[in-house]
């Protein structure tokens, strides 16, 4: 693998557009004690249907693009649906068994990620976030 | 000191001679004759220690117990009997906490650390602190990162027990004034303990002249297998210490010679020892003193100010701490790169650094950032490892940057 593969130029860009918003009260702050990445977010229902995804992010390149391909992947979709992408992803960064990659679309440029045990932890953060937001106790999905 | 001629003696630096290894705050390499002794051990002396009457197990107890003798002499202190084998630092500031203080400390007493302490030396005091409702208070830094002797004349007070201080920090490698502090402690009548954890490896450190209560190191970061730690107490205290740890070795030492149960340092190290760990350490020591820590000291410093010179020369890099360098330690970031990517970039390049909070988290807020980069370097690295880090810095900074 060479280094070009870890950071090409889809994942640069996204990390580019990671969201930081103000977020008032997150319903769910994920921090990874190693290196610091820090993801806070909330959201919006309508209809069970995930209508808005607030974000405040910060952290290193594969954190930050990885966040972006989660927030693309979940909006505009159901708790069924975002935890079918959230298992997909994580099979996906950690073994090989068959997965969906549809499912996964820009995200699957993240495969070298899952060649480098350290790093895994940084692209799983953004989803394990979503994955704890919408099986959290917030009462409107 | 001749560079080529200590590499030669390192098996691991020989076989990946394209590796460069700037992580030896996290553990250091071994050279052959650590790994000899071990292996000389393991094939020829394989007894337990301070059990059987046989010759071959005593020959094993005497090599184990000239280690002690010459970890007191390492650094310089009166009696072997205050030399504690631990498993490491962590545990020997552990058995510290619980075996004495949590028995020492009453209401309202006041532990003192700092703000740039490992989480080894400050996880057990705020145990403690919280069990005994004591108070935990912090010294703070100066701007570059040393220590602010100002801050701690005001912090410790009659009311202060315990002063535990780093004699190196390991995130930006400055050392701390311990004479200034032990005697600021002392005129208090507190008590000073010394985490050298990573001193040892390139300061001499001198007991007598220093006179802490306790003192802290670990001898994966000398040259020694990892798991072997050294507790150095005054006797006085460890007499009082309570044993953290219980079992039938601890008062049933059948070498009927030299050893009397249930005196210190024994009480205080219960089952079979880690004896690979003390024979390597032993060898560690050798090689050091053959080298002389005074020369370590200096070769370190040395690189650590040529790195921390040639760092500073490129745009956008942040150095952390004074700009007179102390040790082989320097922390530092890229503009806009976060320390994660930069690691894992250098690492493709064959470059081994830390990135992260190192265990002090703390000093990594208080220094005003989530993670940094560290390179930590001993006497095998050298002046053309930090140029080929260098080169890699600006070349990277043109990768994620475009600059």
């Amino acid at each position: 693998m060479e280094i070009r593969d870890l950071y090409q130029r889809i994942i640069l860009e996204n990390a580019k557009k990671c969201p930081s918003e103000q977020i008032q009260n997150p319903s769910v702050h994920l921090h990874n004690p190693t290196c610091g990445d820090d993801i806070s977010i909330s959201c919006r229902y309508e209809n069970h249907i995930l209508k808005a995804i607030n974000i405040n992010a910060d952290g290193c390149i594969i954190f930050k693009a990885a966040t972006s391909f989660m927030k693309a992947l979940c909006i505009n979709k159901t708790k069924n649906e975002i935890e079918e992408i959230v298992m997909n992803f994580s099979e996906f960064m950690t073994n090989d068994k068959k997965i969906n990659k549809q499912l996964l679309d820009d995200a699957v440029v993240l495969q070298s990620v899952s060649h480098l045990p350290m790093r895994i932890k940084c692209a799983m953060l953004p989803f394990k976030a979503i994955y704890q937001l919408v099986n959290g106790d917030d009462n409107n999905r | 000191m001749d560079n080529q001629k200590i590499r030669a003696d390192f098996p691991m630096l020989i076989k990946h001679p394209k590796f460069i290894y700037f992580d030896n705050a996290a553990t250091t390499q071994k050279p052959q004759s650590v790994i000899n002794a071990v292996t000389n051990y393991y094939e020829n002396n394989n007894f337990n220690v301070h059990r059987s009457v046989y010759s071959a197990a005593e020959k094993t107890t005497k090599m184990f117990e000239d280690c002690r003798i010459k970890v007191a002499k390492f650094i310089n202190a009166k009696d072997s009997k205050s030399i504690v084998f631990t498993a490491g630092t962590t545990q020997s500031i552990n058995k510290i906490a619980n075996g004495y203080y949590k028995y020492n400390l009453k209401k309202d007493d006041e532990i003192v650390v700092s703000i740039a302490e490992h989480h080894s030396n400050l996880l057990p005091w705020q145990n403690i602190a919280k069990q005994n409702s004591a108070k935990l208070k912090f010294i703070d830094i100066n701007q570059d990162g040393t220590l602010n002797l100002e801050s701690a004349k005001k912090v410790i007070n009659a009311k202060t027990k315990l002063v535990a201080i780093t004699a190196v920090s390991n995130v930006i490698g400055t050392t701390n004034n311990l004479e200034a502090l032990i005697k600021i402690a002392h005129q208090k009548n507190a008590d000073f303990l010394i985490d050298a954890a990573q001193a040892t490896p390139e300061i001499k450190i001198n007991i007598q002249a220093l006179q802490p209560e306790w003192l802290a190191f670990s001898g994966h970061k000398m040259l020694a297998p990892t798991g072997i730690g050294i507790l150095y107490g005054k006797k006085e205290l460890l007499e009082q210490m309570h044993p953290t740890q219980l079992g039938g070795e601890m008062i049933e030492h059948v070498d009927k010679d030299n050893f009397k149960a249930k005196d210190i340092p024994y009480r205080l190290e219960a089952g079979t020892p880690n004896i690979e760990g003390v024979i390597g350490l032993s060898a560690a020591i050798d090689y050091l003193q053959s080298l002389g820590m005074h020369n370590i000291e200096k070769y370190c410093q040395n690189l650590g100010q040529y790195l921390y010179d040639q760092l500073t020369k490129i745009n956008g890099v942040t150095v952390y701490g004074p700009k007179k360098r102390q040790t082989g330690i320097v922390s530092f970031n890229v503009d806009n790169i976060h320390p994660h990517d930069a690691a894992t970039y250098l690492d493709f390049n064959h470059i081994a650094v830390r990135a992260g909070q190192h265990c002090a988290e703390p000093l990594t807020h208080k220094l005003g950032v989530n993670a940094t980069l560290r390179a930590s370097m001993y006497f095998y690295n050298n002046k053309s490892e930090c140029d080929e880090l260098i080169q890699q810095i600006i070349e990277m900074r043109s990768f994620f940057n475009g600059n």
